[in-house]
């Protein structure tokens, strides 16, 4: 069952964002994070196919966050979920290993996208 | 025997009862003997009265001179009686006067000469001391003469003397040569003084008035300067008198007079004409008169005047005759005269004064050519000429010709008024006129009056007197305003004292400007003394510069502006009391910084609060609205049916709306403040900023940035932010450019943002102004973290802004991103 750990602080956009996963991609388990401790505790314990990351955490820097995420072994690919639009901050993601960049005003459509597009590649790489 | 010694002057008294005879008494102690000589033609002697004289006498008698002179040889002879009446006639007869006395002075005989000469008789004077006679009135000098004389011929030693006597007939003054031998016996004895005496008065007093008239002519001579002299021709032996030889300055015993002797001590330059003149006169047997010098032998220069006679013998020049006159004071006078003359004249006509002398008749004695060039007289005028006459031919010309009149008037009739006159002419020329009386010693002879050419020296008095006018009104008005004006002002000479303190710059200094007129400055106020002023004062006098300053002034504790300025004469000082003025200042400085803190403070609480109000938007706002957008999409997905189609187009419009809410807060909140910048850092900030620009102003950014993590301060990284902001807000809204280049460096002391346009260029004046809100602002923040700023502007070349901040390493802006 593909498992995504999903980081933000928002109850309410955690939740929204459950909704949009449960419908888009079915049988998943979502684990949730409010700030990046309990991100990088969830990640080293459990094995996640994705993780879904909001920037702005309350505990710590959430580029700082990725790139301890991405420095996890066998680390899974992020897709970092920001309110941000500044393209800057698209740039910087991916310098920092993420494997996506949506913002919060995106459609459903395109997280969706965003994260069956890191799934597949990270299948591709298991396969 | 004799009875008694005989006294020889009574025996020779009996013996010659007044006859002139010659007696010896010899003194013997048996048979006093008488040798009677009766000598042929002698006379017979009388002896009558001797023999009663003597107890025992013999005679003896003796024929002749031989027989008397063999008994004498015999011895034994007393007393010899010698008739000697033709002798005695004869020696009485002469007019020397003779006598014969004793070794003692007694008189044994004398002839009738002095006898005569006395009035005496010759039993009178014989048996008597000679000088107690009264032969004549001796003095008591002349007396002692005589006395001396007689005993000194009575011990062998003739003497020969002259003396003055006075006839006691007579009193007339009679010399006599005298002399007083002694006569010796057969024994060489001397036995008797014979004294003899000449009358020589009449030769003594010839002698004498030669003596004197020698005398007399030498003096005159002497006094005259005038010297004789006389020339054989013949031998050539040449006589000087003495004069002459002190005319040359010549010794007697060094000089022999000869002629080639007196051409030789002629000046070379006179003794051609010296031989000419003694030649012709030789040749003509002629007197002559002329005047050559000498040359002593000192080398001084005399003049002599000679006169010369030729005395012929037998037609031809046998000896000259003459004299010189020493006239070398008179000549030297002449010369000096000469010169004088020489030297007036000369002066008289080199004079730039017109000169004219006249005499009390009113005629010209002198004039020179500048007198007559300055009236416009004809130059034939001279010495003679009619003074009244030339004053009116020139009257007409002048400005006031009366007073003139008047003045000449005045003058011909005060010989001893002195006239200073200034004289105007028509045609503008003017003199001065200086007329004086001419004396001779204490007689005034005449009148000087002397005429100077002022005309230019009046118009430039003239000219000097108007602007010495105008400059004492310009000084005055000067002087108005300096009283007038509030601030202090001083004039200081080059010694440091004052020459003019106006009313404020008195009252300044608490002290009356009167007072310190010609004080030393730093006497009065020795206080001042090292103070900065006292250092400003010397260098501008020394470096001859301006110098304005504004200090403080310890001992009066206030501040001071000074306006310094230098001149060759001293240093003017304009100062003023700026205290209240430095106190407003530095109260308005420190508001100022106060209002700079306070801005500062605001700043940052804004920053903060909008910092606050961004994450507010973003956590709260943006969070919901990130959830309504998703749920929106799941309602969206959910809808089938009929009713759908409605839905969906609700669902759809709420979409757009939320869309536009989520755009808007982004926008809001990065307006508020960029979280880039703190999540992202300065360079990412800057990038965005700059693309966010181009695309909102189309002005093309060109970025020159450090790596983005390069770490900034938050502070330094915010300051540089928002002056970026500022700056392009600025390029876009004035500058008109097409580009701007934006530069960052960070390195671990500063941060140096640089933001070039090419634009029109900032002017000074939009630098100043106190409305350039955005110039200001940049200031401001940059001053607020301890930064600075230039910005510099070239017309038609844009504007280069440049911004150094310190900053602090370490700590990176990125941190919380959103």
């Amino acid at each position: 069952m593909t498992r995504i750990l999903l980081v933000d602080d928002s109850e309410d956009v955690r939740r929204s964002v459950r909704a949009l996963l449960a419908g888009e991609l079915g049988q998943v388990t979502i684990g949730e994070a409010r700030d990046a401790a309990e991100a990088l505790a969830l990640a080293r314990r459990e094995r996640w196919d994705v993780v879904l990351l909001d920037l702005s955490l309350p505990d710590r820097g959430g580029m700082d966050t990725l790139r301890d995420i991405r420095r996890l072994e066998s680390a899974p690919p992020v897709i970092v979920m920001s309110f941000h639009v500044e393209a800057e901050y698209a740039a910087a993601a991916r310098a920092s290993g993420a494997a996506g960049y949506v913002t919060k005003g995106s459609a459903s459509a395109v997280i969706a996208s965003a994260v069956k597009s890191a799934l597949a590649s990270t299948a591709g790489a298991m396969d | 025997m004799l009875s008694r010694p005989i006294d020889p002057a009574v025996a020779a008294r009996h013996c010659y009862g007044g006859r002139a005879a010659r007696c010896e008494v010899k003194q013997s102690d048996s048979v006093f003997r008488v040798l009677f000589v009766e000598e042929e033609g002698l006379g017979q002697p009388r002896v009558d009265g001797v023999l009663g004289l003597v107890d025992k006498t013999e005679y003896v008698r003796a024929a002749s001179l031989r027989e008397a002179r063999s008994l004498l040889q015999s011895g034994d002879i007393d007393l010899v009686v010698a008739d000697e009446s033709r002798l005695r006639r004869v020696i009485d007869s002469i007019f020397t006067l003779v006598g014969l006395f004793s070794v003692g002075g007694v008189v044994v005989d004398v002839n009738q000469a002095p006898l005569t000469a006395s009035g005496l008789r010759r039993e009178q004077v014989v048996g008597h001391r000679f000088i107690d006679l009264p032969w004549f009135a001796h003095s008591a000098e002349e007396r002692s003469r005589i006395e001396t004389a007689i005993a000194t011929a009575a011990v062998g030693e003739p003497v020969r003397l002259e003396v003055w006597i006075r006839s006691i007939r007579d009193g007339r003054p009679m010399c006599i040569d005298a002399a007083f031998t002694p006569l010796r016996d057969q024994n060489n004895l001397i036995t008797h003084v014979i004294g003899s005496g000449v009358d020589v008065t009449a030769r003594k007093r010839a002698e004498e008035a030669m003596v004197a008239s020698q005398a007399r002519l030498a003096e005159a001579q002497r006094v005259a300067h005038v010297g004789s002299w006389e020339w054989n021709v013949a031998d050539n032996h040449v006589n000087w008198s003495d004069e002459l030889f002190h005319i040359y300055a010549v010794d007697r015993a060094d000089f022999i007079p000869s002629y080639e002797g007196f051409l030789s001590r002629v000046d070379p330059e006179d003794v051609k004409h010296t031989k000419a003149v003694i030649q012709q006169a030789v040749e003509d047997v002629a007197p002559f008169i002329y005047d050559h010098r000498i040359r002593r032998p000192d080398g001084e220069v005399r003049m002599l005047h000679t006169r010369g006679e030729v005395i012929a013998d037998g037609g031809k020049a046998a000896r000259l005759v003459g004299s010189c006159w020493d006239v070398t004071d008179r000549w030297r006078a002449t010369q000096q005269l000469e010169h004088s003359i020489s030297t007036l004249t000369a002066t008289l006509e080199a004079t730039a004064d017109g000169i004219l002398v006249g005499d009390r008749r009113g005629k010209v004695s002198a004039l020179n050519q500048r007198f007559l060039a300055m009236w416009r007289l004809p130059s034939e005028i001279g010495p003679g000429a009619d003074i009244r006459k030339l004053g009116d031919g020139v009257r007409d010309e002048l400005v006031d010709s009366d007073a003139f009149v008047a003045r000449m008037v005045e003058l011909s009739g005060d010989d001893e008024r002195e006239v200073r006159d200034i004289l105007r002419f028509q045609d503008g020329r003017v003199f001065e006129w200086y007329s004086m009386p001419q004396r001779l010693g204490t007689y005034v002879c005449g009148r000087v009056s002397s005429f100077r050419d002022v005309t230019q020296r009046e118009e430039l008095l003239s000219t000097v007197e108007a602007r010495r006018a105008d400059a004492e009104a310009a000084r005055t008005q000067y002087e108005v305003i300096l009283e007038r004006i509030s601030d202090g002002f001083i004039a200081l000479d080059r010694t440091w004292r004052y020459t003019y303190v106006n009313r404020s710059g008195a009252r300044m200094l608490g002290r009356n400007a009167a007072d310190l007129i010609g004080k030393h400055i730093w006497t009065e106020f020795p206080e001042g003394r090292g103070q900065k002023f006292h250092l400003a004062y010397e260098q501008a006098m020394e470096e001859q510069r301006p110098i304005h300053m504004r200090e403080y002034y310890p001992p009066w504790h206030r501040w001071y502006e000074s306006r310094i300025y230098p001149s060759p004469e001293g240093i003017s000082i304009f100062f003023s009391d700026v205290t209240g003025q430095v106190q407003a200042q530095q109260q308005l400085h420190a508001s100022n910084e106060q209002l700079r803190a306070l801005a500062a403070r605001l700043d940052a609480v804004r920053e903060e609060e909008r910092r606050v109000m961004a994450r507010e938007i973003h956590d709260q706002i943006g969070q919901a609205l990130t959830a309504l957008k998703l749920d929106v999409g799941w309602i969206r997905g959910q809808l089938t049916g009929s009713a759908a189609a409605a839905v969906e187009e609700r669902a759809r419009e709420m979409d757009a709306l939320v869309d536009q809410a989520i755009k808007t807060a982004q926008r809001v909140s990065a307006t508020l403040r960029p979280a880039i910048l703190d999540d992202l850092g300065l360079a990412a900030a800057i990038r965005w900023q700059a693309r966010d620009f181009e695309q909102r102003s189309g002005v093309a950014c060109d970025l020159d940035l450090p790596p983005d993590g390069v770490p900034a301060a938050p502070a330094t990284a915010l300051t540089l932010f928002r002056i970026l902001q500022e700056a392009l807000t600025n390029v876009a809204r004035h500058a008109q450019a097409h580009q701007v280049n934006i530069g960052l460096t960070l390195d671990a002391d500063s941060a140096v943002l640089t933001i070039v346009d090419d634009g029109r260029g900032i002017t000074a004046d939009e630098l100043e102004r106190p409305t350039s809100l955005g110039i200001v602002g940049i200031r401001e923040r940059a001053l607020a973290v301890g930064g600075e700023v230039t910005i510099q502007g070239s017309a038609g070349l844009g504007t280069t802004l440049r911004v150094r901040v310190p900053t602090t390493a370490g700590q990176t802006t990125a941190g919380h991103p959103a």
